[in-house]
């Protein structure tokens, strides 16, 4: 199919890109300013915000604290995500499409609605507010993420590998361990990256539902709140280099899909 | 190693099975019986519920009325796992994430089966196929033959009572697909595996099938050996789909019961039977058995003066059609026509009779 | 196990969260929302909030039409960008690149791309010191940071992406034979876009809008790292009853509010974008295409 070149929606991408990389190239910029404002002039260059962030005993346990929280949202987000996602996708039901439908509200209700919510919840429950109910509130914020990514890939899914698996002899079980799941795996494991970065980043739930837990974004909230001392930047621009990275894992992936025959 | 052994009685056998989806009725009370080593071919056009009958026997799909049973041991209602049958699929399915050699002993691995001794069981299958040296490529390398040949070992591996095969080579090119066919059921013959296939293609059935079941909207219309299906086709339908032919109406005017004479479209032809006797029938006439020559070419034709409505040139053979007192009737010749349209001819049955529908 | 308890447990685990940490503390925050004097239900929360010289309902406005905006902004900025991507770019390669990249600056989170602004808006910050340097201006902009402005720029740049996102996938999933069929019958670039694209891509961007307004109404990072004194939104009002004032019931009420509100300005905007689509019969042009495919 014979591609158009129009000016003008191509001139719009450009200065998009340029809209959303200016702010990362800023801070990454001045994080390594001597400066000890996030401002001009730029003064020199200097890796020694970055090995402040690194001796800052604090960043260290919010960070062991954002990692620990992160994992088990991912692990348990990945698992109920994809759990629903065979449902939306497979279950022949009644009510299939509502309940689908319902699965899907937590996107767009907004953040702060669910996290004043659940603060609410888990008093009146005289569940003690913590690690617990943080992970609670992030899984339920990434799981329907989860569920999006591996959709996609099982709306592709030829449903004869799964009637050959059980034609030679595999119990629905086994064929979902050797055959589905295995090529579903790329989306899955997308999934999970996915879920892992929006726990680790994600700031309003913690901080409405985490009394006693001090994750990174809400220590990185309260520096920035008094005065904006510049290892904040060295921890955007460190932030930033470990999405990249994690990004390039998923890109293959997401070229496959977009290359893919509808 | 390589013969699988053959089970007493029938290998399968299904007893008036029946499959509706709503109102419409997708199969109707449909039996036949499969021997062991035997091939049988399921022929009907798409929508006779040649498909829905295959994936009753391999337990994808519920019969909602009759049995089915492979080597005497009921199979309806139980799961496609816990059936003795394997099926070969229209587009092989082979799994992508798993190498040609992985692929083959699958099912065995999901019986129990360790890891050495079902790669050492696939790789003999896949040397039966001629296929050893693909062992460790990815399924994607494949061209679409040696899928085929791939998604037929790995059938074959789990040695499953009944092999089941959906339009086995339909979707090859024409040119590959005949010479597929004859090493397709060389092969099955030789490891005595019985196997029921379902096509489209009447070319395939008749060279692969030892009996040939045709269906149509549903219902089992013959069952019988090729020659006898086309030599003595039990409906219209059978007669027309197998091959090519006019039917004519006759009145019948004398002979016997077994070769009764019938006049037709003005003369006298004398047919063939196999039914009670009755004043009128419809008869069968295949092209190969009317001669069609310049008129007065021929001491006694059947019918002379007759008017060549059209002429096509296929190459090989030619496509005649003769307008006979108003029927239209199709007649094949060697070679290029030799004749034209609106040219007057004479027409003779000659080889073989026609038969009585 | 058959085939329908499987089907069922697939889907239960999700359910039952959702239905005991989602849909129960909605339902809590709601009826907290109409507690009152002595444990009855009373409307009093919702008089004060109502109430002759409240604030309340200007915040309300202005929370909405600040979120407005960044809707409209978004959509100027991801739809012809999800165009170009969709339908202009033929390698498969540059798209999944370039949405990539939006993707990761998106998933830094908010805190870390909102903070990032202050450095490019302040007194000394990038544009100022470009803009001085180029002498287009003498004296630094001091109104950049610290102001409406700057709330409205980071509100958009952290809610386009899911806008780019859907409407790209509305786009892509427009057979291409639809936009060849057009330019074979004469229409011209623009044409094709106004007349074939956009609506048949509407759908996407309606989702687009849903997912940027709901958070952008919401929101209480932006307001309150940028916003300076300018006016208060609604969701700094309700973090500050659940921190400060420690006055649940009203904070659930706001909250209440805040949707409500919401979702009548959507329902409102979906109404009048459908009275002006049958007025210039693109409406037309959608369901048919949509019965088409």
């Amino acid at each position: 199919m014979r591609r158009e070149f129009h000016w003008f929606p191509a001139a719009v991408t450009g200065l998009m890109l340029v809209y959303s990389l200016l702010p990362i190239a800023t801070f990454t910029l001045f994080s390594f300013n001597p400066s000890p404002f996030y401002a001009f002039p730029l003064t020199g260059f200097t890796i020694g915000w970055y090995e402040k962030l690194m001796a800052d005993g604090r960043i260290g346990d919010s960070l062991l604290a954002s990692v620990g929280i992160a994992a088990a949202v991912m692990v348990l987000a990945t698992v109920i995500g994809t759990m629903f996602a065979f449902f939306v996708v497979r279950a022949a039901v009644p009510f299939k499409r509502l309940l689908a439908g319902l699965g899907f509200l937590p996107l767009v209700v907004p953040v702060l609605v669910l996290a004043a919510g659940l603060q609410v919840t888990f008093v009146e429950a005289g569940l003690p507010l913590g690690f617990g109910t943080v992970i609670l509130g992030h899984v339920i914020y990434a799981t329907p993420f989860v569920t999006l990514m591996v959709m996609a890939p099982l709306y592709r899914y030829n449903p004869v590998l799964d009637a050959a698996a059980r034609d030679l002899g595999a119990g629905p079980f086994t064929t979902l361990r050797l055959v589905t799941l295995p090529i579903l795996w790329p989306g899955i494991r997308s999934g999970a990256l996915l879920a892992f970065l929006l726990s680790f980043n994600e700031w309003a739930i913690a901080f409405f539902t985490g009394r006693g837990v001090n994750s990174l974004p809400m220590l990185i909230y309260s520096l920035q709140r008094n005065g904006l001392p510049p290892t904040v930047l060295a921890y955007a621009a460190l932030s930033t280099a470990v999405v990249a990275v994690a990004a390039l894992a998923v890109l293959p992936l997401l070229t496959r899909l977009l290359r893919g025959p509808k | 190693m390589t013969e699988i052994a053959a089970p007493k009685g029938h290998a399968l056998d299904i007893d008036r099975v029946s499959k509706s989806y709503g109102r419409f009725r997708a199969v109707d009370e449909v039996s036949l019986t499969v021997e062991p080593g035997e091939i049988v071919a399921i022929l009907g056009p798409s929508g006779s519920g040649k498909t829905t009958l295959l994936g009753m026997v391999g337990g994808r799909i519920a019969a909602d009325a009759g049995d089915i049973r492979i080597a005497g041991r009921s199979i309806v209602g139980l799961p496609p796992e816990k059936i003795d049958a394997a099926t070969v699929f229209q587009d092989y399915a082979l799994f992508p994430h798993l190498s040609v050699l992985e692929n083959v002993g699958f099912g065995l691995r999901v019986r129990g089966m360790a890891k050495a001794e079902a790669k050492a069981r696939a790789l003999e299958m896949l040397e039966i196929v001629g296929l050893a040296a693909l062992a460790d490529r990815a399924v994607a390398q494949l061209s679409g033959g040696q899928r085929q040949r791939v998604a037929t070992a790995r059938a074959l591996a789990v040695h499953p009572g009944v092999l089941l095969l959906d339009e086995p080579l339909g979707a090859l090119d024409r040119q590959i697909r005949g010479r597929l066919q004859e090493e397709l059921a060389r092969l099955l013959r030789s490891l005595h595996v019985t196997a029921l296939l379902v096509t489209h293609d009447q070319e395939e059935a008749f060279t692969m099938a030892d009996r040939i079941a045709v269906m149509h909207g549903g219902k089992l219309e013959q069952f019988g050996p090729p020659g006898e299906l086309y030599r003595w086709p039990a409906t219209e339908f059978v007669a027309t789909f197998l091959g090519n032919g006019t039917i004519v109406e006759g009145r019948r005017v004398g002979g016997d019961d077994e070769s009764p004479v019938f006049e037709v479209a003005g003369a006298q032809v004398t047919a063939r039977s196999r039914r009670q006797p009755t004043a009128t029938a419809r008869l069968l006439l295949r092209p190969e058995q009317v001669a069609v020559g310049p008129a007065g070419s021929r001491p006694a034709p059947t019918w002379s003066g007759c008017r060549l409505a059209a002429a096509v040139d296929t190459g090989s053979t030619s496509r005649l059609t003769v307008d006979v007192g108003g029927v239209m009737i199709e007649a094949i010749g060697l070679g290029s026509p030799g004749l034209a349209p609106g040219q007057a001819v004479d027409c003779t049955v000659t080889s073989g009779e026609p038969v009585v529908l | 196990m058959n085939e329908t308890w499987r089907s069922w447990l697939s889907g239960a685990p999700w359910l039952l969260m959702i239905g005991c940490f989602f849909i129960l503390p909605l339902v809590g925050l709601v009826l907290m929302s109409f507690s009152g004097e002595g444990g009855f239900p009373s409307l009093e929360n919702y008089r004060v909030i109502f109430a002759e010289g409240s604030d309340r309902p200007v915040v309300l406005l202005r929370t909405i039409g600040t979120a407005l905006t960044v809707v409209l902004l978004s959509i100027a900025i991801a739809v012809p960008a999800a165009y170009y991507l969709a339908k202009c770019v033929a390698s498969a390669r540059l798209q999944a690149a370039v949405l990539a990249l939006v993707a990761v600056t998106f998933l830094v989170g908010p805190l870390i791309r909102t903070v990032a602004w202050r450095g490019i808006l302040g007194r000394s910050g990038l544009v100022n010191t470009v803009l001085q340097a180029v002498g287009a201006i003498d004296e630094p902009i001091m109104s950049l940071l610290y102001g409406r402005p700057a709330v409205i720029v980071a509100m958009t740049y952290n809610a386009f992406p899911f806008m780019l996102f859907t409407v790209f996938l509305a786009m892509k999933m427009i057979d291409d034979h639809y936009l060849a069929a057009g330019r074979d019958l004469g229409a011209g670039p623009a044409t094709v876009f106004w007349r074939i694209v956009l609506p048949l891509a509407s759908p996407g961007i309606w989702t687009g809008a849903i997912l940027v307004f709901v958070p952008t109404i919401s929101t209480v990072l932006e307001p309150e790292i940028l916003g300076g004194t300018s006016g208060r939104l609604a969701a700094t009002e309700i973090r500050d009853q659940f921190f400060h004032a420690l006055d649940w019931p009203m904070g659930s009420t706001l909250t209440v509010v805040l949707i409500v509100a919401g979702g009548i300005a959507i329902l409102a905007l979906a109404l009048a974008t459908a009275g002006l689509a049958r007025l210039s019969g693109r409406v037309g042009i959608a369901m048919r295409a949509g019965a088409a495919r």
